[in-house]
């Protein structure tokens, strides 16, 4: 199981902090994603671009506090207890 | 359009009135004091259009003094909207008029706001605006959410010894209401408006060690490349904290131009005085080539502060 903490806008979908997750076969941060927007579908079009369902290049993934390096997303592994934040673009000055 | 730093400038920030209704003691003033009558509406729509399609941006904040006292701040708003040439609008207010106006604003098209909230404590909030109204303010910004406002943020002017005791207050009062939090670091004031040095060395607080300590415990913190690389820190309890820290970095990243209430347009807070007024080729014939050209000095003319 991971925690998924939420920011701003996932905050407000959810209005929760955080929520556990069972993680999926591959233990890959895509398989969060999809239960994420099974249980919230609105956020499909906030993190993912859409058809080709690729993560959008301006999330950025921290998993335990570190970003994660984009070129580094396909190949995470997740493990049990791991925290995982979306960071959404905040806009404007 | 570049400087000659490179810089591109991407974002408007327009003073639609140099009329506040607060007295705060950190206000900068927007960098100018007025030296003619405010812009009319029209006028104001004439520029924003210019401005757009000389500069191809689409970012506008509306500022003042405090742009609700401008009456017809709404008008403004739509007229603009209408442009169809804007896609982020926003305003900073000192919210004492935003639960009155905010549902009209949003209709209007405005889409973000942020508000100065110096306190959580309602005798220093006097202290520092002048003004003992800081629950009208609290419910201002409550509205402002109802209505839709997204993303609402927070300026908070870091002051020492009247509100730098609050910052973990203000951390879990914005990260509890959804709310971005931006830490401002005092600046000093522009020579335009007459400089206050006794007040900046009093009141003054370098950010760079409370930023220190909340990457020490931050989820995440990213660097915002198009918004004068400002460091926006994702913090465990949910909050997320924006900093505004001058200096060189923070200039070299300043993708802004200024117009004041007159019409005086300007690259730099503090660059008042080296401004070009575009009121004046409004009327004329070739006026979008003459006024690409005022731009053009403008923004030739810019240069980091620090």
């Amino acid at each position: 199981m991971v925690e998924v903490l939420y920011f701003a806008d996932f905050k407000a979908i959810t209005q929760k902090e955080k929520e556990i997750f069972k993680l999926s076969e591959n233990k890959d941060l895509m398989g969060i994603i999809e239960k994420l927007v099974e249980s919230y579908p609105v956020m499909e079009k906030i993190l993912l671009e859409l058809p080709e369902r690729s993560i959008k290049d301006t999330i950025s993934i921290a998993v335990n506090h570190s970003i994660v390096k984009r070129e580094d997303w396909d190949s995470i592994k997740l493990h049990d207890d791991d925290k995982i934040a979306f960071l959404l673009p905040v806009s404007g000055g | 359009m570049k400087d000659k730093c490179e810089r591109e400038i991407k974002h408007i920030r327009f003073s639609v009135t140099d009329k506040c209704n607060y007295n705060c003691i950190y206000c900068d003033k927007e960098g100018f004091i007025s030296k003619s009558e405010e812009l009319t509406v029209q006028e104001i729509t004439e520029i924003c259009r210019n401005l757009a399609i000389v500069l191809n941006l689409d970012k506008i904040k509306f500022t003042g003094g405090e742009p609700l006292c401008r009456k017809e701040i709404v008008d403004i708003i739509r007229n603009v909207k209408d442009l169809n040439l804007y896609l982020d609008m926003s305003m900073t207010t000192n919210g004492h008029f935003l639960a009155d106006k905010a549902e009209e604003l949003y209709k209007a098209g405005l889409n973000r706001i942020n508000i100065s909230l110096s306190s959580l404590n309602p005798a220093v909030y006097k202290e520092i605006t002048g003004k003992d109204n800081l629950n009208r303010v609290l419910k201002g910004i409550k509205k402002a959410k109802e209505v839709g406002f997204n993303p609402i943020k927070i300026n908070f002017v870091v002051l020492k010894g009247l509100n730098d005791d609050e910052l973990q207050d203000m951390i879990s009062f914005t990260a509890n209401n959804e709310l971005v939090l931006q830490l401002i670091e005092l600046h000093s004031r522009s020579d335009s408006i007459g400089k206050h040095k006794d007040f900046y060395d009093k009141s003054h607080v370098d950010l760079s060690q409370i930023t220190k300590s909340l990457e020490e415990r931050a989820i995440g913190v990213k660097k915002r490349g198009n918004m004068q690389n400002r460091k926006i820190i994702f913090l465990p309890d949910g909050g997320i904290v924006e900093v505004i820290h001058p200096g060189h970095n923070f200039c070299m990243g300043c993708t802004k131009l200024r117009v004041g209430c007159d019409g005086n347009l300007f690259g730099c807070l503090y660059q008042a005085e080296t401004g070009k007024n575009i009121r004046e080729g409004l009327q004329n014939h070739n006026s979008l080539s003459q006024f690409k050209e005022a731009v053009k000095q403008v923004v030739e003319s810019r240069e980091p502060y620090y």
